[in-house]
């Protein structure tokens, strides 16, 4: 059982950070907007999407429509 | 596969008018618009490759409207520098802003702006928040304007503007942030003490070792250390400001409980011997934290909603500076200033007419709902609206000694006298706490005295088990879901408290003119040789070029047969003009030359049509009562609620709105400081006033009364002093609000009894020692399980 003298102070050093990660998220304002960054995945950000408006929609196997 | 028509706008959702042919082609199929609005946004987020917004939206956009002219020049006021200071932040060579957003309803919104913002050269940073509705958007300003910005978003549909954050507002979000941290640092050490706690728990067969108990002791004691001295921080201030004002409250016993049981344990581990009770503590800590942390995002999400009602209008005036017009921003007049008013815009400043005549909207300030004629030598007033004919003024006094000015002074004073109810919680949480500690104190008393070695664990228990965190949560998540309830309903709250007396008020005042009434003037009687149809259109042609708010009356009757030619306004008295080659007047009786005005319309605006000097129609117009009036103050009346018409209108049409809605009580031709004083002598006779306003005027009233409701369309100023805003001044609503809140009562009484049973129940186990501390801890939580769930039947309908 001797391992748990280092095992334990590690998984405190562990919350320790996870705790630190959390205070980071709330100042950085991420739990102020909960309802929409699940949604945010499903949109796609192609950065020049003008070019698509006039061509015909290519239907492939991993096509997003 | 091209989808059928249908009749529903793809965009919006609205009818389309069966002769109307729009389309958009959205991915390959004809999509139906309702209006040209809907069809530029739709054909504007289509040609920007933003169509995924349609497939992923959850609910439909707003009907969109075209810009119009007046609101493109708004637009560009919001770009002068000294409009920006109050509420552009500079950062480097940038510019941020947060705005408010309209209608911003999902995910799909917020990527629409953020994408079609992303297109714009100069623009730095642009972030949508859906769950507070607004826009952070950091820009260069030296490549683009913010009224580009905002003209951007306009085009795919969104209204922003800038706003006045409540002032409540930075209070509520940085003590929601300081629990979130609070509750995090808890939570994570409830996990890890639990963990140690459990070896304890199943060690039946004494197979720890004495120096590994020990070792998890010690353990456990430097997680605690945080959640004792970080996380239960908020507990001993209240706790400690309660005592100074000589009161109990639900944190004395809480804040006891922690520290004697942290101390006792950590003197257990100290000495190695005795108890130690770490998780207790802890998860204690954790359940109320997430109680308080709960009932403070509500109140957040309040502050916020109702930030966003303040927007920011770029008060602007037109100066005359040496002969030419310069736009300026209406802080920076002073007194001697010479500015031009054009018919519609908003007065800048307070002062004297020097040239040019008009008639002034004084609604908002008076309560009049006609508007009152001014002509050079008159004194106007900022913030009405001038109506008819451009007006110069030179700036009287300096703004903060404007008349609006005063009457916020007075609205500030108000507020700090306003009396408070106790809440029904917070009285009878005084006996229970003073009971818990008294039981407390005796068992631990009779134990030491039958000597007990386990006297204080006991009493610890004791403590613990009558810890009324159920008692704490019950009204608190009651009004946390009854208020997201009324916010369904059109009515934002802004306190818990508004529940309790709402059931509590026995006399309501009612402000007249755009809150009972509409605030618009109606036709109610046309006496006429001729068919009503022809007098309307007649009388539409004619007012087709008058800005007059009576004109709006004949809107929808017009009909292009009439051509309106040689149109002449006659201020304060009306308009003639030739319609057809016929010499038409229509106004009141001395422009029209009436010798014997028809006294029959006593309580209403009568006008009169006369073709080449011969009577043709005498006109009756009133302003309009809501139709949810008629039920708010029948219902108010089934209640035996007295009901009192306060209003700042002297004309007879208060007599008019009174009888007509059978009010037991009216008071008219009050200036805001009678309107106070009527309201305190209520008070003083031990009357629960509610007040019901929109106006400027209104707002010391509303600021005094126990209970205040501003309209949504209302004044800005009346809506920062009231405790409910009704959102789209349907006042049928706040019925609704009304039996809500007794159901909010029943269901606090329901969490009450719930609450102190468990309580009574466990106190005989915990003061025969039958009770360990970690068990007491859990029934608790379990019971304030329960009084949440109770509460949470609130956010559903009635049954």
């Amino acid at each position: 059982m001797k391992i748990l003298l280092i095992l334990i102070p590690v998984a405190l050093l562990i919350i320790t950070i996870a705790g630190c990660f959390f205070f980071w998220a709330i100042r950085t304002k991420q739990f102020e907007d909960l309802d929409r960054q699940g949604a945010n995945i499903l949109f796609d950000d192609d950065p020049t999407p003008a070019s698509k408006i006039n061509q015909p929609p290519i239907v492939t196997a991993n096509s997003d429509e | 596969m091209i989808q059928q028509r249908t009749d529903r706008c793809y965009h919006c959702g609205e009818c389309i008018e069966p002769n109307l042919d729009l389309t958009v082609v959205i991915e390959n199929n004809d999509q139906a618009m309702c209006c040209y609005g809907c069809q530029a946004v739709a054909q504007s987020i289509v040609d920007n490759g933003l169509v995924s917004y349609y497939r992923l939206r959850s609910t439909k956009g707003v009907q969109a409207s075209q810009l119009i002219p007046e609101e493109m020049g708004e637009l560009l006021a919001y770009d002068i520098e000294e409009i920006q200071q109050e509420f552009v932040e500079r950062c480097n060579d940038d510019n941020e802003v947060t705005l408010t957003v309209e209608n911003v309803s999902c995910a799909a919104c917020a990527w629409l702006i953020e994408r079609k913002l992303a297109n714009l050269a100069g623009l730095k940073t642009s972030n949508v928040n859906t769950t507070t509705s607004r826009l952070y958007i950091v820009w260069d300003p030296k490549k683009l304007k913010l009224s580009a910005i905002l003209l951007e978003i306009a085009k795919v549909g969104y209204k922003a503007y800038p706003f006045q954050p409540d002032i409540a507002e930075q209070h509520e979000v940085s003590v929601a942030n300081a629990y979130l941290r609070k509750l995090v640092i808890a939570g994570l050490a409830t996990m890890q003490v639990m963990m140690f706690a459990m070896a304890f728990y199943f060690d039946v067969l004494n197979t720890l070792s004495a120096g590994l108990a020990n070792y998890f002791r010690w353990i456990s004691l430097i997680i605690v250390l945080p959640v004792v001295f970080y996380s239960a921080l908020p507990f001993y201030s209240n706790a400690l400001s309660a005592l100074a004002a000589r009161k109990l409250n639900m944190d004395v016993p809480v804040s006891l409980a922690i520290l004697l049981a942290f101390g006792a344990s950590a003197m257990a581990t100290v000495t190695q011997s005795g108890e130690v009770y770490f998780e207790s503590v802890s998860m204690f800590a954790f359940f109320l934290l997430l109680g308080r942390y709960i009932e403070q995002r509500a109140k957040k999400k309040a502050a916020q909603t109702s930030s966003n009602l303040f927007k920011l209008v770029p008060l602007t005036a037109q100066q005359m500076v040496n002969g030419s017009i310069k736009t300026v921003a209406a802080r920076l007049l002073q007194p001697g200033d010479h500015i031009v008013i054009k018919p519609g815009q908003i007065i800048a400043a307070d002062g004297v007419v020097i040239s040019g005549q008009s008639s002034n909207m004084e609604a908002l300030l008076t309560g009049e709902s006609v508007p009152v004629k001014k002509v050079i030598g008159d004194s106007v007033y900022a913030s009405c609206e001038n109506i008819e004919s451009p007006l110069t003024i030179e700036v009287s006094c300096q703004p903060n000694q404007r008349l609006i000015s005063k009457i916020i002074k007075l609205q500030e004073q108000a507020s700090s006298t306003k009396p408070k109810l106790a809440s029904l919680a917070d009285s009878l949480s005084q006996y229970v706490v003073m009971v818990i500690l008294l039981l407390a104190s005796l068992s631990y008393i009779g134990w030491s005295l039958a000597g007990n070695p386990d006297a204080f664990w006991i009493s610890l228990a004791v403590l613990v088990a009558t810890c009324p965190c159920a008692l704490s949560l019950a009204t608190p998540s009651a009004f946390t879901c009854a208020a997201a309830a009324m916010s369904n309903q059109g009515l934002l709250l802004k306190s818990g408290q508004t529940f309790d007396t709402l059931t509590n008020v026995t006399h309501v005042c009612f402000d007249k003119t755009g809150t009972l009434t509409s605030g618009k003037f109606v036709v109610s009687q046309i006496e006429s040789k001729l068919d009503d149809e022809t007098v309307m259109s007649l009388c539409a042609a004619l007012e087709s070029s008058s800005e007059h708010p009576i004109a709006n009356a004949f809107i929808d009757y017009h009909n292009p047969q009439y051509v309106l030619t040689n149109a002449q306004a006659y201020t304060g008295g009306g308009i003639s003009g030739t319609i057809n080659g016929t010499n038409y007047t229509l106004g009141n009786a001395q422009l029209s030359k009436i010798v014997d005005p028809n006294n029959k319309f006593e309580d209403q605006v009568v006008i009169y049509l006369t073709q080449d000097q011969q009577l043709v129609a005498t006109i009756a117009l009133f302003d309009q009562i809501r139709a949810q009036s008629h039920v708010l103050i029948d219902y108010l009346t089934s209640k035996n609620i007295t009901t009192t018409l306060l209003t700042g209108d002297s004309s007879s049409h208060g007599d008019y709105v009174a009888s007509t809605l059978g009010m037991t009580n009216l008071v008219n031709g009050q200036l805001p400081q009678q309107k106070l004083a009527y309201l305190k002598t209520l008070q003083q006779n031990g009357e629960i006033v509610a007040m019901f306003g929109d106006g400027v005027n209104d707002a010391p009233v509303l600021a005094q009364a126990h209970l205040s409701f501003a309209m949504g369309t209302g004044s800005d100023i009346a809506k920062s002093g009231a405790d409910v805003v009704i959102l789209h001044d349907d006042l049928a609503k706040v019925t609704q609000g009304v039996e809500l809140a007794f159901r909010v009562k029943q269901i606090i009484k329901q969490n009450f009894v719930w609450a102190i049973g468990y309580n009574l129940a466990a106190v005989p186990f915990a003061l025969v020692g039958l009770l360990p501390p970690y068990l007491a801890a859990a029934g608790m939580s379990l019971s304030s399980v329960i009084v949440v769930s109770n509460s949470l039947r609130l956010l559903k309908g009635r049954q």
